[in-house]
C-alpha cells in the first residue's frame, strides 16, 4: 500500500479516537428494550392548541383538594339516599385498577372512564360535551381536576390533557409518560401529575397550568406511581409514594428532592394531609403517620392486609376513616393509628376509599359514603361509625363518590355506569 | 439508447468476473422474496385489508391502487421470486447470453421497485444499498470499481452514522447481543475503525490486508445475524462477492488487483466515479441540511443510509375536533419496523387518510397533529411538528418541509 495513504489512515484513526471519546459511552446493557443511559425521566414539550388564562386554583379535584382530605363540607346529603338516576355505561372492566372517581363543581360533572371517555354532564347525567381517547389501552382511570375554567385529566396513553371546561375544547396536551392512571393535582398555581414509565419506572411532574409546559420532571421514582401526588403548602412540598415502597417529598418550585423514605411494601394510595402530618396506607399491610418535614414515621397501624385506599378526614375530629383488606370500614385515631370504631361489612376489596359530608338531616353530623358488600353503598356516622343507611346499587364501584349539594354520584364498575343518588 | 444498453452488456461482457457478480446480485432478489414471505409480510403489507397503509410521499394514495387478493399477490410474490432466480441462471449458464441475463435482471429490478415503492414499510437500508448497486450494474460505466468504491462509501456512511452515543453505548441496538460488558464496548467501537479506517483495505493491492479486511467484514456480518435478522447479512455477502470474485480471479492469475487509494487520491480514477461518488455523499448529507438531528426527525430518510442510529422514541397526537366531541385519536397498526417508528412520513400518511375519511362528515371541523421525539438516549423530548390544521393543507406528506409544518 502507498506510505501516503497508509499514512492518512493512521492520522484518520488518531482524529477519530477522541470522537469517539467524546461520544462518551457510560452504559453498556440492555434491560428488554429500554435502555437506563437517561439520568432523569424525559420532559416533553406540551402541544399548546389555545393559550387560556385561568386562575390554576382548584374548584374541585380527586380528594377535593391538594391535601387529599376527601370530605366536604359544603355538599349536604342526607344519609338515607335512594337511587334517582342510573345513566350510560362508563366502565367496562378495562384493567383492575381503580376507577375515576367523579367530580363537580358549579359548572357541572366530570368524570373518565377506563374505555377512554371522559364527559362533562349536568347535574341530572345528561352529556354536555365528550372527549375521546380510543388508543389510551386502558383508558382513564385518574380522576380530573378542575379551576375556573379548565379542566385537567391524564390518561393511560400518558398524556396529560387540559379542556375548556365549558366547551370540551382541547386547550393543551403534554405526553409527560408512557402510562397516567393517577389524578393531577392542581396546586402552587400549577399542575402535577404522577406518570409511569414502561420499563418500568415513574416520575412527578409539574406543568405550567395555562400552557402545559413541563417545569419540572422529578428524579425516577423507583417504580410506577399510581399513587396521586398531594401538597403540603407549610413546607411547600410534593408528596407522593411509588410501587418501589419509596415515599418521595419534592420541592414543589424545582422538583429537588427534600427527603425519601424506604417502606415494605408498595405505596399506591394518595396521601392524606393534615397539619404537620401525612397518612398513608401500604402493601406492607399498615397505615403510617408521617412527620412531613421529615419523613419521620410517627405511628404505624396493622390493617391485616395490604391496602391501597386513601384516608379520608373527618373536619373537627381527630379521625381518620379507610377500608382495610379484613372487610372492615375503620376509624383511626389520627394522633396515634388507634382504631376507634370499625364496622364490619366482610368485603376484602382493599381499592376504595370514603366519602365524609356534612349532613343535610343533622348539621353537627358527619356522613362517610363507603363502598360495603361487593353491590352495597353504606353510610355511616364518620365520627361513631355507626351504620346509618345502606342501599344495593346496580353494580359495584372502585372509584370515590362525590357529593354536590344533596346528591351523591357515583361511576360504577363493569358496564354499570353512572347513579345519581338523593 | 439502444447503443447505450448495448455498451453496458458488453462492459459486462468483457469485464472479468461481472457475469458472476450479476449473478450474486440476482440472489438478492431471492433473499427479498424470502424477506417477503415470511409470515405474509408481503401479504398482509400489500392487501386492501390492511387498515392502515404507507404509502411513501410521492404516491401518497398508493393505498388506492391496492386492489389485489392475497392469493393474486401470492402469486405476484413468487413471480418475483421467478425472475430473481432466472436472472441467476441465466448469469450463471456459459450457454446464455449477458443480454438475456442482463434484460431479466433488470425485470427483476423494475418489478421489486414496483412492489417496493407502493409500501413505506418496506422501506430499510438493505433494499437502498441494493437498489442502488442495481443502478451502478445497469447503468453506469466502469461498473466493477464504481460498486467496489460504492460499498466502501456504504461502510463508510454507516460507519460515520456510528458516531454517536446510542451507537456505542448500544442503547441502538434492536435485539439483545450475545456478548456483553467491556467486550461489547470494544466490539462496538471496533465497528466504527473497520467502516472508516479498514474498509479502505478493501481497495489496496496487498492480498493480507485485502483478505483480513474482508474476512472481518464477513464476520461482522455473520454476528450480526443474530440482531438483525438473516436479510441484511445476506445482501451484503452478494454485495461482496465482487471482492470475493477478484479474489478468486487473482488467486487464478486472471487478473492482478492494483492499489486503487493513491489513483483515487490522486485525481486519476475514473471521472464517472468520482462523480457518483459526490452524488452519494450529498444524498447522505442532505437530511442534515433540513434537521440538524435527522435521526430524531426522520428528515428525507429516503435519500440515505440510516444505521442504528437513535433508536428514537416519539409521542405523537392526532386531534378529530367534531362538534361536541374531540377525540384523540392513535395510529391502530403498530407493525412498522424500529427505523421508522417515529418518522413523520408514518404520521403524515395516517393524517391524509383520516382527511380523506372525514371529508364528507358534516360534524367535522378540524384534524390537528403534533410529534415530539427523542433519541432513546436523551433526556428530553423536542418538538418535531405540528400542524394545526392538517386536511387544510396541500400536500400534508411533505408536511417536515414546510413551514407550516415546522414548530
Amino acid at each position: 500500500m502507498d506510505k501516503k495513504v497508509a499514512l492518512g489512515l493512521v492520522l484518520f484513526s488518531l482524529i477519530l479516537a477522541p470522537l469517539i471519546y467524546l461520544a462518551n459511552p457510560h452504559f453498556l446493557y440492555i434491560r428488554d428494550q429500554y435502555y437506563e443511559i437517561i439520568p432523569h425521566p424525559p420532559k416533553a414539550p406540551a402541544t399548546l392548541f389555545k393559550k387560556v388564562d385561568s386562575s390554576c386554583e382548584s374548584n374541585t379535584q380527586f380528594r377535593v383538594n391538594a391535601e387529599r382530605v376527601g370530605y366536604q363540607k359544603d355538599a349536604k346529603p342526607r344519609a338515607a339516599v335512594e337511587i334517582k338516576k342510573h345513566i350510560f355505561p362508563l366502565n367496562v372492566g378495562i384493567h383492575s385498577a381503580s376507577k375515576s372517581s367523579p367530580v363537580a363543581d358549579d359548572s357541572g360533572i366530570y368524570v373518565g372512564s377506563d374505555t377512554g371517555w371522559f364527559w362533562k354532564m349536568d347535574f341530572d347525567g345528561n352529556k354536555v360535551w365528550e372527549f375521546y381517547i380510543p388508543g389510551s389501552g386502558n383508558g382513564i382511570h385518574g380522576s380530573p381536576a378542575v379551576d375556573d375554567k379548565k379542566v385537567f385529566i391524564g390518561a393511560y396513553n400518558g398524556f396529560l390533557y387540559a379542556l375548556d371546561k365549558m366547551s370540551g375544547e382541547l386547550l393543551w396536551a403534554n405526553p409527560v409518560a408512557d402510562f397516567i392512571g393517577a389524578s393531577p393535582l392542581v396546586a402552587d398555581g400549577g399542575v402535577f401529575i404522577s406518570g409511569e414509565t414502561a420499563h418500568p419506572d415513574g416520575l412527578v411532574a409539574r406543568l405550567d397550568c395555562n400552557t402545559g409546559q413541563t417545569q419540572w420532571v422529578s428524579k425516577w421514582l423507583g417504580g410506577h406511581s399510581h399513587s396521586s401526588p398531594a401538597f403540603h403548602k407549610e413546607t411547600g412540598s410534593i408528596l407522593v409514594g411509588a410501587n418501589s415502597g419509596r415515599l418521595f417529598s419534592f420541592d414543589v418550585k424545582d422538583g429537588s428532592t427534600h427527603w425519601q423514605k424506604q417502606f415494605r411494601g408498595q405505596i399506591k394510595g394518595t396521601p392524606t394531609i393534615l397539619g404537620k402530618r401525612m397518612y398513608f396506607g401500604s402493601w406492607d399491610k399498615n397505615y403510617h403517620a408521617v412527620d412531613i418535614a421529615t419523613g419521620d414515621v410517627l405511628w404505624s397501624t396493622f390493617l391485616g392486609g395490604r391496602t391501597q385506599t386513601s384516608l379520608t378526614l373527618v373536619p373537627g375530629h381527630n379521625i381518620g376513616i379507610t377500608n382495610t383488606r379484613r372487610g372492615d370500614i375503620a376509624g383511626l385515631n389520627l394522633e396515634n393509628g388507634e382504631f376507634l370504631w370499625r364496622l364490619h361489612h366482610g368485603d376484602s376489596n382493599h381499592q376504595f376509599s370514603v366519602l365524609v359530608t356534612a349532613s343535610k338531616d343533622d348539621p353537627r353530623q358527619w356522613l362517610a359514603f363507603s363502598r360495603c358488600k361487593s353491590y352495597q353503598l353504606c353510610v355511616l356516622d364518620a365520627v361513631t361509625g355507626k351504620l346509618l343507611h345502606n342501599i344495593n346499587l346496580p353494580g359495584g364501584f372502585t372509584s370515590v363518590p362525590y357529593a354536590h349539594g344533596e346528591r351523591v354520584y357515583i361511576s360504577l364498575i363493569d358496564n354499570h355506569g353512572l347513579v345519581i343518588l338523593e | 439508447m439502444i447503443s447505450y444498453f448495448k455498451k453496458q452488456i458488453q462492459e459486462i461482457e468483457a469485464s472479468p468476473g461481472m457475469r458472476w457478480f450479476g449473478a450474486f446480485l440476482s440472489l438478492t432478489h431471492l433473499w427479498c422474496f424470502l424477506l417477503w414471505n415470511r409470515k405474509d409480510y408481503f401479504v398482509s403489507s400489500l392487501s386492501p385489508s390492511n387498515s392502515q397503509p404507507l404509502c411513501f410521499p410521492f404516491f401518497i394514495d398508493c393505498d388506492l391502487a391496492r386492489v389485489f387478493s392475497p392469493s393474486i399477490l401470492t402469486i405476484f410474490l413468487y413471480f418475483y421470486a421467478f425472475l430473481g432466480l432466472l436472472a441467476f441462471f441465466l448469469f450463471i449458464s456459459k450457454e446464455t447470453s449477458t443480454k438475456a441475463a442482463y434484460w431479466a435482471f433488470a425485470a427483476a429490478v423494475v418489478y421489486k421497485n414496483v412492489f417496493y415503492l407502493s409500501n413505506y414499510n418496506f422501506m430499510g437500508n438493505y433494499h437502498y444499498m441494493a437498489n442502488i448497486s442495481y443502478l451502478a450494474f445497469l447503468f453506469l460505466p466502469h461498473k466493477k470499481w464504481t460498486i467496489k468504491y460504492l460499498i466502501v462509501g456504504f461502510y463508510f456512511a454507516a460507519g460515520a452514522l456510528k458516531i454517536n452515543i446510542e451507537w456505542l453505548s448500544a442503547a441502538a441496538m434492536i435485539a439483545p447481543p450475545y456478548i456483553g460488558g467491556n467486550l461489547l464496548m470494544v466490539s462496538l467501537i471496533y465497528v466504527i475503525y473497520l467502516e472508516l479506517v479498514l474498509v479502505f483495505f478493501l481497495l489496496c493491492s496487498n492480498k493480507w490486508l485485502r483478505w483480513s479486511t474482508l474476512f472481518q467484514f464477513i464476520a461482522f456480518h455473520i454476528f450480526s445475524w443474530h440482531i438483525v435478522g438473516f436479510f441484511y447479512p445476506m445482501v451484503m455477502f452478494s454485495l461482496l462477492s465482487i471482492f470475493l470474485i477478484d479474489e478468486y480471479l487473482s488467486w487464478k492469475g486472471e487478473i492482478q488487483i492494483e492499489d486503487r487509494l493513491p489513483r483515487f487520491f490522486s485525481g486519476k480514477e475514473y471521472k464517472s466515479i468520482y462523480i457518483v461518488l459526490v452524488i452519494f455523499t450529498l444524498m447522505q448529507t442532505l437530511p442534515f441540511v433540513f434537521a440538524s438531528d435527522p435521526s430524531k426527525s426522520g428528515a428525507i430518510r429516503l435519500s440515505s443510509l440510516n444505521m442504528f442510529d437513535a433508536n428514537t422514541r416519539c409521542k405523537e397526537l392526532f386531534v378529530l375536533h367534531r362538534k361536541g366531541q374531540v377525540v384523540h385519536l392513535r395510529r391502530a397498526n403498530e407493525v412498522t419496523g424500529v427505523r421508522i417508528q417515529c418518522d413523520p412520513i408514518l404520521f403524515t400518511n395516517y393524517l391524509h387518510q383520516l382527511c380523506r375519511e372525514n371529508k364528507q362528515d358534516p360534524d367535522f371541523e378540524k384534524l390537528s397533529f403534533s410529534l415530539v421525539s427523542r433519541r432513546a438516549t436523551e433526556a428530553d423530548y423536542e418538538p418535531i411538528l405540528f400542524i394545526e390544521n392538517a386536511c387544510a393543507q396541500k400536500n400534508i406528506q411533505w408536511a417536515e418541509f414546510s413551514r407550516w409544518g415546522r414548530f
